[in-house]
């Protein structure tokens, strides 16, 4: 049985005793278990050396909504940044650098965009006529690259949620884009090399039919 | 290598939850941890267990009093069938494997309630006469503990200690093969002890900067390597 670790973000500190937790969407743990694999989820510290934990695990998600902070690209924050998450940007950073080339990885969303940005591409503020985020679920298309993966999983049209205030700018050399929104904005991407693919939609929060596809696709690669 | 230790975690609506000071400790500790949430699929407990080397039973919400053979009281709520029948199977399965676990307040209710014991469902109503035992600041000191000589608490914490507090329910009558090792001055059961098994009532997660609770996480990692 393959075992998969999910990385946790933070919850902000709340009560009278102001207690952080780690926490990880219930919706994409039940999707990895409904697959068959194990999830498990590598909480944030300060661990510099996460070798450790790669021995014990067969593949890595990310994923996560918060924006990360456009320092790590060198661009300053805007008033449509919203809030960020410091402390997980670092760590999740240190972690999927150090996991590259050792294990599988699967972003979405915000891990999607993570991915990007370990391998050297850029993000950018999204300045588009159609809807990538609203206050409450928005939906557009995407065009899926012929001869992919996800061509394979989904084929040539998909309707997906979106929920993002940036997309990806400069994609990393060593990804290829595989899905883009009707606008341009790349929407999935494969590496050319290592087993490490990347949405930026929620498959988990769409369908548990759309979800089981591509975490079944995931786990095939490991 | 690191001894790697699974945490099991709480949940509300949308997420699974796990306090951070236990990863915290752990790391202080000199281990790598992981988070465990419930699966629904008991079958694999096993290979949850597999490549860990040791277990923490977190606190949170209260076990269903079903497990006991009691109705609920009034007071006792939010119990969930998921995380209560995931962790029997996963303590049982641990204990088969001699895995060292360290059980936090739900965690050692919990335990037990495997081994046979029962629970006051609500301290407040039921045993009025109490000291406070559910302070909302769990980093403040509440209340003393005497410790049983001989034990491994007695190692952990000397003969007595002052001890943090946040639990609305407490353990009634002990398990088979649980030793009591530490007691509150209104008697409450504070601790209790198997082999490879070191369970309290109080949360020392919460209160790790200091070297008497940090050392339950040290005992734990160094039993696990």
């Amino acid at each position: 049985m393959k075992h998969i670790g999910i990385i946790c973000h933070t919850k902000p500190a709340s009560g009278p005793d102001r207690v952080i937790y780690n926490r990880v969407e219930d919706r994409l743990v039940q999707a990895v278990e409904r697959t068959g694999m194990l999830p498990v989820l590598i909480p944030i510290t300060s661990l510099q050396d996460l070798t450790d934990y790669f021995i014990r695990l067969d593949g890595l998600i990310f994923a996560g909504t918060t924006n990360i902070a456009p320092f790590y690209y060198g661009e300053e924050p805007t008033d449509k940044t919203g809030e960020l998450d410091l402390v997980s940007d670092q760590f999740e950073m240190t972690i999927l650098k150090q996991a590259i080339g050792q294990l599988p990885i699967l972003g979405i969303e915000r891990g999607f965009q993570l991915i990007n940005l370990a391998l050297g591409g850029t993000l950018s503020q999204i300045n588009s006529r159609i809807i990538h985020f609203g206050s409450g679920t928005t939906y557009h298309s995407l065009n899926i690259r012929k001869g992919t993966l996800l061509h394979g999983l989904y084929g040539a049209r998909l309707i997906v949620e979106s929920n993002h205030s940036y997309e990806l700018g400069d994609l990393a050399k060593d990804l290829k884009w595989t899905a883009k929104a009707p606008d341009g904005c790349i929407e999935a991407f494969e590496h050319t090399e290592l087993p490490i693919m990347g949405v930026q939609f929620p498959p988990h929060r769409m369908s548990d039919n759309y979800s089981d596809l591509l975490l079944t696709a995931f786990l095939d690669t490991l | 290598m690191k001894p790697m230790i699974g945490i099991t975690a709480s949940f509300d609506d949308t997420y699974i939850i796990n306090d951070q000071n236990y990863a915290n400790s752990l790391e202080k500790a000199g281990a790598i941890p992981v988070i465990l949430p419930p699966l629904h699929d008991l079958s694999r407990v096993d290979a949850v267990l597999a490549r860990l080397d040791g277990l923490i039973l977190s606190g949170g919400q209260d076990i269903s009093p079903f497990r006991y053979d009691q109705d609920p009281h009034p007071n006792c709520a939010s119990y969930s069938d998921l995380r209560d029948a995931y962790e029997i199977a996963l303590y049982n399965k641990a204990r088969q494997l001699e895995l060292p676990i360290l059980a936090i307040c739900r965690g050692m209710q919990l335990v037990n309630v495997i081994h046979g014991g029962t629970l006051v469902q609500d301290i407040v109503s039921q045993r009025p006469d109490s000291l406070e035992h559910a302070k909302p600041d769990v980093t403040a000191t509440a209340h003393r503990i005497t410790i049983e000589s001989g034990s491994v608490m007695e190692q952990i914490m000397g003969g007595s200690a002052v001890v943090n507090s946040l639990h609305h329910q407490a353990i009634d009558q002990p398990g088979e093969g649980l030793k009591v090792t530490a007691r509150a001055g209104d008697d409450m059961i504070e601790a209790l002890e198997a082999d490879n098994l070191i369970a309290v009532q109080f949360h020392p997660e919460r209160l790790f900067s200091q070297p008497a609770f940090l050392r339950f996480f040290e005992e734990l990692v160094r039993r696990a390597k």
